[in-house]
């Protein structure tokens, strides 16, 4: 139990740890990362080692040959095989997917709107997804993930439409604060709504709720294959969007005498958005702050070019939500804690941090 | 409001240091406003005239030195009583929406309101003759966002005025305005200090608009002042150089009598004719 | 005989002309909102020894008319039900006879909700009032500070775990006052600046969220669904004690508003003519924050967290009202208290006999809300 609660507070604290040693290390503006060879290599060996966490640890205690034989020399009539081939290997996947979309549409986002809470959650896309989710289930009694991720992008298009088009309203445009305070508004409105139909319907709330919580581990992997395509899609597009972004953030008119099309940009970039939010909404249900924290952490160690931020963020994004789920595996044997509420708790600190120590308030 | 001279506040700074929690702005800096009279502080961009200002009405606290009010430490007196003695008008003060001229310049009378005496004749008195000496009696009732920049100007003025201070701290008070409103505004306050005996201390960009309107100037260059005295004496080829790094030529005003300072092309340029 | 007399006015008096006389009472105080927008804008001084004041007589106008409105409202809301009464009985029963066949309808159900409702939206505006003023912002609303999720943390832990229900309200306003604190001293860094409280607030709103999502994924779905109807804010159930407490903290708290509304013009000309003006900034503004808290905290603890009376009343009254000002928190104090009666009344009888919650009406006025509010903006500018 100690070792639990060392484990959450640890992961806790590790973003606001990172981003503090690269900004004491007095290189604010220079990125620390500069080998990219190496960054992506070490990258992709912590996503490795998150996988293989992923697959060890949980509610079953198991030894690590264990896990080895059971991709290996894989035996149907093992319990444990079986446990870490269907329920762990999916659970997994399904973390590699949702930390990699909402980690690349936080940093999409964040270039985009040059906004540095652009989370989608802090903006009330996940929201949206929800609550069009949600009343898929009660309306429609659609419960798989194949019938209502249709939804979920309906309601993601339609709140980041909302906020900031509320953002935009009154004098100086959609500022950075605006934009969240739209968020906040937008959240709760939807989420007023969200909260009248699973009130009105106790069946839909019993259903909904865990999924609400966001958790990666009521789906199979067959149920969502059907995502795969267009998330795989959204990732590739979206990643390589980085020299758009970077175009973008000199500035609207510095841009378009560049030659680019700021308008169209912002649509394909918002499209992509909606894409991969409202799927990782469908999947794993609403996990807020890998968006802002992650890209922040990537910035802090690689700089402001949005090539790198976005692969490293694709590339992270993983590690930070199969750590957490890891966490809420551990934390509470034999229950679990869901990973969303380990996101929350990690990315709220992390908020505090970022708006206390940081130039971040003076946007 | 006429002022006796006994009520003259005299108001002095010895040896101020100043800073905005970072490197020092101003150090080692005594000064000496003359009551009664129009000031003006000048010099370049960066000099430290708006941080000097500030602590004067200790907007700013000094980090070493002190500030006289009256012989009186400025950090050791109640803030609303300094209010009532000193009125500080700062840069680029910002109307919030939907507020009306007159309901602005009655919110200059806060020093002197209490709790349950939110309007006395005093207030209402104060208030009319700000109005009225800014000009602006028909806008009384119009939105402060709604007016053209030297209007919103008058308005803030205005406000200052109602508080009825013996002195008033203006911080660039006509900078962004076309020229003819900063004529407009500077006879209003040259006025105000000759009709009213008003002390009166400005930070002003343009020398020879000081120099025309100001009794006293003092000009400043990298957190010190340089030299100060009446204008003909501050305004000479030497001065110029010496706080604005600018060679000039220095003339009588045909018109005012005061110092005019006339800009010369910098040495070794191209004559184009 | 008297069974006959109530099933024949439960006859007469079907749901629709019911409902149809609550959307007329809205409509009509619309009207004669919009028609005051016309009143030109004059001043009375009035001066008594030392004391004096000045008020806006568009302000007072208002105020009043608001005031009649709540009162008609108030009257409608003791005659409308599942148990109509009629009109003579209705106010006399409420009023001086406590005996008669009404009165448990009356006096135990209808008359203390319908209090309550006017009493928790002035608080609600209250403090909505004073938090868009110092903010500056028209987005915010005290949720920000961490009110609502304070609030619900210990209530629905309190629900969840299936403990006393009569602990949930001090319970909830103690989370509410304790969290906004939190919010406070987390983001002062030689002031409090704006900003820096809404981002602290959002971070602070999520993590009491996840705490909140782990009580509700934990804990049986029958009890759950208590906390979660908690959450939804309703006026059902509210009492004469209900009314007490909110009248007491009201009569305290509204007046230290009304006094500190001066400092509130002050400081909204911003930090360097305030202090110019004598007044001491970061004294003023915790001082403000802790009223504006403190009758949010307490609205909250009675009917639980009910989003937007607190957002959209102060928006809706400065746009009638203009600038800010004792007059003007008043009468944004009674418009909250007049909207969210009707929000209740609406949610009562839409769809009779279902009675949803209160803060369902107003979390689905804030959609169209926001729309015109975009409208009137974006046609503006």
């Amino acid at each position: 139990m100690v070792a639990a609660v060392l484990i959450l507070g640890a992961i806790m604290v590790s973003p606001i740890l990172v981003v503090a040693w690269c900004r004491k290390s007095g290189r604010v503006a220079q990125p620390i990362i500069t080998n990219h060879t190496i960054g992506i290599f070490v990258s992709i060996l912590l996503v490795g080692g998150a996988v293989l966490l992923s697959l060890r640890y949980g509610a079953l205690r198991m030894s690590w040959s264990t896990v080895l034989n059971a991709l290996v020399k894989f035996d149907e009539t093992s319990h444990e095989h079986l446990i870490v081939r269907e329920l762990r290997w999916s659970r997994t996947i399904l973390g590699l997917v949702a930390g990699s979309s909402l980690a690349v549409a936080g940093a999409l986002t964040q270039g985009v709107t040059r906004n540095p809470l652009g989370d989608p959650g802090i903006l009330g896309i996940n929201a949206g997804a929800t609550f069009a989710i949600v009343t898929a289930i009660y309306a429609a009694d659609i419960v798989t993930p194949k019938g209502y991720v249709w939804f979920a992008f309906l309601g993601a298009s339609v709140a980041l439409v909302l906020v900031y088009a509320i953002a935009r309203v009154g004098s100086g445009g959609a500022t950075p604060v605006k934009l969240a305070l739209a968020g906040v508004i937008i959240t709760a409105l939807l989420g007023g709504w969200t909260s009248s139909i699973l009130i009105l319907d106790e069946e839909t709330f019993d259903e909904a709720r865990f999924w609400l919580a966001g958790s990666i581990s009521s789906r199979g992997t067959e149920e969502i294959s059907v995502l795969y395509p267009l998330i795989i899609l959204g990732l590739l597009f979206g990643v390589s969007m980085g020299r758009q972004i970077n175009i973008l953030n000199l500035g609207d008119e510095t841009a378009t005498s560049l030659g680019q099309r700021t308008a169209l940009v912002r649509v394909c970039v918002g499209g992509v958005v909606v894409l991969l939010c409202g799927s990782a909404v469908a999947i794993a249900g609403p996990l807020a702050f890998v968006g802002l924290a992650i890209p922040h952490m990537v910035r802090s160690l690689v700089g402001a070019d949005y090539r790198w931020i976005l692969i490293y963020s694709f590339l992270l994004g993983p590690c930070l939500v199969l750590g957490a789920d890891v966490t809420g595996r551990v934390i509470m044997r034999p229950e679990e804690l869901q990973v969303g509420i380990v996101t929350a708790a990690v990315g709220a600190p992390f908020l505090i941090y970022l708006v206390r120590f940081t130039r971040l308030s003076e946007v | 409001m006429q002022l006796e001279p006994e009520t003259l506040l005299p108001l002095k700074g010895f040896d101020l240091g100043l800073s905005y929690n970072g490197p020092k702005i101003v150090d080692g800096l005594s000064i000496d406003i003359p009551a009664g009279e129009v000031t003006a502080i000048v010099g370049p961009n960066g000099c430290g005239k708006s941080t000097l200002l500030k602590a004067l009405g200790r907007i700013l606290t000094p980090d070493s030195g002190i500030v006289l009010l009256d012989g009186e430490d400025l950090q050791l007196r109640p803030t609303k009583a300094i209010a009532r003695e000193v009125g500080l008008l700062p840069q680029n003060p910002q109307a919030p929406e939907a507020v009306t001229v007159s309901d602005l310049v009655r919110r200059g009378r806060y020093p002197h309101q209490r709790l349950f005496s939110q309007w006395s004749k005093n207030d209402e008195e104060a208030v009319e003759e700000a109005i009225v000496v800014t000009g602006l009696t028909e806008s009384a009732n119009r939105l402060v966002n709604e007016l053209s920049g030297g209007q919103r100007q008058r308005v803030w003025i205005a406000m200052v005025l109602a508080q009825e201070t013996p002195i008033m701290l203006l911080d660039e008070p006509t900078t962004h305005l076309d020229l003819a409103h900063q004529i407009e505004i500077l006879e209003l306050l040259k006025s105000l200090s000759e009709l009213q005996g008003r002390t009166v201390v400005m930070v002003l960009h343009d020398l020879n608009l000081a120099a025309r309107y100001a009794a006293n100037l003092i000009a400043m260059r990298n957190g010190e002042i340089r030299v100060s005295g009446p204008p003909w004496d501050v305004v000479s080829a030497a001065n110029v150089r010496n706080v604005f790094g600018l060679e000039s030529l220095v003339i009588d005003d045909p018109v005012t009598g005061s110092p005019l300072c006339i800009p010369l092309p910098p040495a070794g340029s191209q004559n184009f004719e | 005989m008297r069974c006959d007399t109530v099933s024949f006015s439960a006859v007469v008096t079907p749901v629709i002309p019911t409902l149809g006389v609550v959307i007329a009472a809205v409509l009509f105080t619309a009207a004669l909102l919009m028609f005051s927008e016309r009143l030109p804008l004059r001043s009375i001084t009035f001066r008594l020894g030392s004391i004096s004041g000045l008020v806006q007589t568009k302000v007072m106008c208002l105020g009043a008319g608001t005031a009649l409105i709540t009162a008609v409202l108030i009257g409608v809301g003791l005659m409308v039900g599942d148990y109509p009464v009629p009109a003579s009985r209705a106010l006399g029963t409420a009023l001086w006879d406590r005996s008669g066949e009404y009165d448990f309808v009356i006096n135990h159900l209808r008359f203390p909700r319908l209090v309550v409702a006017v009493l928790s939206g002035m608080c609600l505006a209250a403090s909505g009032f004073i938090f868009q003023s110092l903010i500056n912002n028209p987005l915010v609303s005290p949720d920000i500070i961490g009110i609502n999720s304070g609030a619900a943390v210990c209530a629905v832990a309190i629900l969840a775990i299936g403990g006393n229900v009569s602990y949930v309200p001090w319970a909830a306003f103690a989370g509410a006052v304790l969290t906004a604190g939190l919010v406070y001293v987390l983001s002062w860094k030689r002031g409090v600046e704006a900003t820096r409280i809404v981002l602290v607030g959002i971070g602070i709103n999520a993590l009491l969220g996840s705490v909140i999502t782990f009580i509700i994924v934990r804990y049986p779905i029958e009890q759950v669904v208590a906390a979660a109807r908690w959450q939804a804010g309703t006026l059902f159930g509210s009492s004469w004690d209900d009314v007490r407490i909110l009248a007491i903290g009201l009569s305290v708290l509204l007046p230290l508003a009304l006094v500190f509304t001066v400092r509130l013009r002050t400081l909204q000309l911003g930090d360097e003519v305030a202090v110019a003006l004598g007044s001491s900034v970061e004294p003023d503004r915790l001082a403000l924050l802790i009223v504006g808290s403190l009758l949010a905290a307490l609205a909250t603890s009675v009917i639980g967290p009910i989003g937007f009376v607190a957002l959209i009343v102060p928006q809706a009254a400065r746009m009638l009202v203009g600038t800010i000002s004792g007059g003007a928190l008043l009468f944004t104090s009674l418009f909250g208290g007049f909207f969210l009666l009707g929000a209740d009344l609406v949610a009562q009888r839409l769809f009779a006999p279902v009675m949803l919650p209160a803060g369902i009406i107003t979390a689905a006025m804030g959609g169209p809300y926001f729309l015109f509010l975009l409208a009137r903006y974006n046609s503006a500018t």
